[in-house]
């Protein structure tokens, strides 16, 4: 009797130990915003509201708004948002925009007069160049948020498809 | 005689060799047009250095590699560079190509020195292989330089020339052999001297005896020649290795890793060219054959030869040409495009009747795929990760060992086409790594011009409220001690040359 009883007192303070375990490698330690903002694309294109992905993981986490805001994250980000905080898997919100393939933004450099507009919209500091000095796009740093194409005052940024995504179109 | 080890899983398929193994390799004409696609190898694209209108001659230099991992690409006939720009690959998918229009002259430009390569010394035969623009030409193009570099840079205990053609239907390598034995031979031993390797052994399948008595016959010493059993997928290069050594090459490492190079039979009279006779890599041996083909045959095709120039010389059985596929019947590649060329990696073209395949059922968890798995994976479970897209748990399984031989697809009772989701499973895991590396990247930028813009809020903010002035002092006292560095600094430099000033007055 008393023998089962310590036996069962083992067993417990076992599985305690074990659960323990097993939470710190899930990582209960990281932040919920954190968990959210590591599905989020990281464009930082601000679509979905908010002005940039950190803030809106941050607004998700506090449980105030919808996941499916994310252009560029599309379906596979809604699911794995859902799946991580056990929501509905909901289709994109048309309102924020649709999501398609990814591109990078290029500056035609024959027409750019260097007002450094697109460099101060750039949230990546992707843009290089300095005032009336021909900008160009670093391409491997490129998000393709688009923020960059409101404030030319001379229409030259356009995007197009790059990487993998380009071979495969 | 050298004891042999078993691979795990494999199947016995039926060669049908005897379709194309007992005629001579015929050359073929020199077609109207030659495609030299730039990305033809594994690696970095060539760079082309001809020009649109170019003339170029047999055996120039059309392209150079482009970084350590790349290849040299060299003109297979002479004529004129016609365009320079995108060309369908087999695949369908478009690739950059340099386009020559012969003139049937097939004049030869200037060769490289042939090199007695007994008195020459092993780094300047590496370089002989790098010049020639050598690829493996088994099947996966990988350029021959690097593996030999790396060879050469740590210690070989076993080279191994493949001729193991354990898919069916081919035939070239056995050609090969049979015709140009000592070729085979010299270019083993060259191999051989470059990467200092202590013992070199010359495989071929039990069903290629003719080819494995020719090779015993003109043996050197210190070759040593074997054949390994007829059973799916033993020329594959761990299974290879597997079956000669009992070594396992582990997960994401090259077979130098346990001490071991395998070259293929071809690539390996490919070297023998390029050094005795200072000979590029322009040609190949391809083996044409099927159901639909009347009579099969092995030819020695210019590299860049379309594939609808190298079909046109075959007569087709109307009736019996369904698809056609590069490569074997089990891992090769459907044709989508007649105009893709010839290529180092093209060792058979297939032209077969066409097959419904019929549908797939549910798995019924069987086994056989599991029994059959050279790789000792577990299809059945990868096949239902990737059905459900678990990418973490799949690589957890080893997806990235699977060598896409499709046993599993021939065992399987509910014709579940296997490796078609593997490797599906593994371009989307390769995506995400690519998405994952990116978005990383970007939190990192966004979050640094975060805090400079944050900074650069706080030093305005500090500045309208604090003196100016005493931030201004810091930065004079900075820039006076910086000048200060600089003066002292051009001191001792001038000091330092000042012997040198004296001894030129002198």
């Amino acid at each position: 009797m008393l023998s089962a009883l310590l036996f069962g007192c083992f067993f417990a303070i076992l599985s305690t130990l074990f659960l323990r375990s097993e939470s710190s490698k899930t990582g209960v330690d990281i932040p919920l915003a954190d968990l959210i903002d590591q599905l989020l694309p990281q464009t930082q294109c601000g679509e979905c509201g908010f002005a940039g992905c950190r803030p809106y993981a941050e607004a998700i986490s506090q449980n105030s708004v919808p996941i499916n805001q994310c252009p560029p994250g599309g379906t596979s980000t809604i699911q794995q948002l859902a799946s991580l905080l056990g929501r509905d898997v909901v289709p994109l919100n048309p309102v924020f925009g649709k999501h398609r393939p990814f591109r990078v933004a290029v500056i035609e450099e024959e027409q750019c007069i260097g007002c450094t507009k697109c460099i101060q919209a750039c949230p990546v500091d992707a843009i290089l160049g300095a005032a009336k000095q021909m900008h160009t796009v670093l391409i491997e740093n490129c998000t393709g948020c688009e923020l960059c194409i409101p404030p030319c005052p001379v229409d030259c940024i356009r995007m197009q498809p790059s990487g993998s995504d380009a071979q495969a179109a | 005689m050298r004891k042999l080890h078993k691979f795990p899983g494999g199947i016995r398929l039926d060669g049908r060799r005897e379709m194309s193994n007992s005629r001579h390799i015929l050359p073929v004409e020199i077609p109207e047009y030659l495609v030299f696609p730039l990305g033809a190898h594994i690696g970095m694209a060539a760079i082309p250095v001809v020009n649109m209108g170019d003339q170029v001659l047999k055996g120039q230099l059309i392209a150079i590699p482009d970084g350590y991992v790349s290849s040299a690409i060299h003109a297979s006939s002479s004529g004129v560079v016609v365009d320079i720009a995108d060309h369908p690959m087999v695949s369908g998918n478009a690739e950059k190509s340099i386009l020559i229009q012969t003139d049937g002259r097939d004049l030869w430009g200037e060769k490289m020195n042939p090199l007695d390569y007994t008195k020459t010394d092993p780094e300047i035969l590496e370089q002989r292989i790098a010049d020639a623009g050598i690829i493996g030409l088994g099947g996966a193009g990988f350029p021959s330089q690097v593996k030999v570099m790396e060879g050469a840079d740590r210690i070989v205990e076993t080279l191994i020339i493949n001729g193991v053609e354990c898919e069916p239907y081919i035939t070239c390598d056995d050609r090969l052999i049979r015709e140009r034995v000592s070729e085979v031979i010299v270019g083993a031993k060259i191999l051989q001297k470059i990467v200092a390797a202590k013992e070199c052994i010359i495989v071929v399948e039990d069903d290629m005896p003719e080819a494995r008595d020719a090779l015993q016959s003109a043996a050197f010493d210190g070759q040593e020649i074997v054949s390994v059993p007829a059973i799916y997928p033993a020329g594959g290069e761990k299974q290879l290795i597997l079956t000669i050594t009992g070594k396992h090459v582990p997960s994401h490492n090259l077979p130098i890793k346990v001490g071991v190079l395998v070259h293929n039979v071809a690539t390996v009279t490919a070297i023998y060219r390029a050094v005795t006779s200072g000979e590029p890599l322009i040609s190949r041996i391809v083996t044409v054959t099927g159901e639909g083909i009347e009579q099969a045959e092995n030819v020695e095709v210019l590299i860049g030869t379309p594939v609808a120039d190298l079909l046109s010389r075959f007569n087709k059985l109307s009736g019996r040409c369904g698809s056609l596929v590069m490569g074997g019947a089990m891992m090769g590649l459907p044709v989508m495009s007649v105009q893709a060329p010839v290529t180092g990696k093209t060792s058979c073209l297939l032209l077969k009747p066409a097959t419904i395949k019929p549908h797939a059922l549910p798995c019924i968890r069987c086994g056989n795929c599991l029994e059959v798995c050279p790789m000792s994976l577990q299809p059945q479970l990868l096949y239902s990760l990737a059905k459900h897209q678990q990418w973490d748990e799949l690589q957890g399984h080893r997806l990235f060992d699977c060598i896409e031989c499709a046993c599993c697809d021939v065992v399987c009772p509910s014709h579940i086409p296997l490796v078609s989701y593997f490797q599906q499973a593994k371009s989307a895991i390769q995506h995400q790594d690519e998405t994952r590396a990116r978005a990383e990247m970007s939190r990192g930028r966004y979050h640094a011009r975060n805090e400079r813009l944050q900074r650069q809020q706080d030093q305005q903010n500090a500045g309208e409220r604090a003196s100016p002035v005493a931030d201004r002092k810091i930065l004079q006292s900075e820039i006076l001690a910086a000048i200060q560095r600089s003066q002292s600094k051009r001191k001792t430099n001038i000091r330092k040359s000042d012997p040198d000033v004296n001894q030129n007055d002198q």
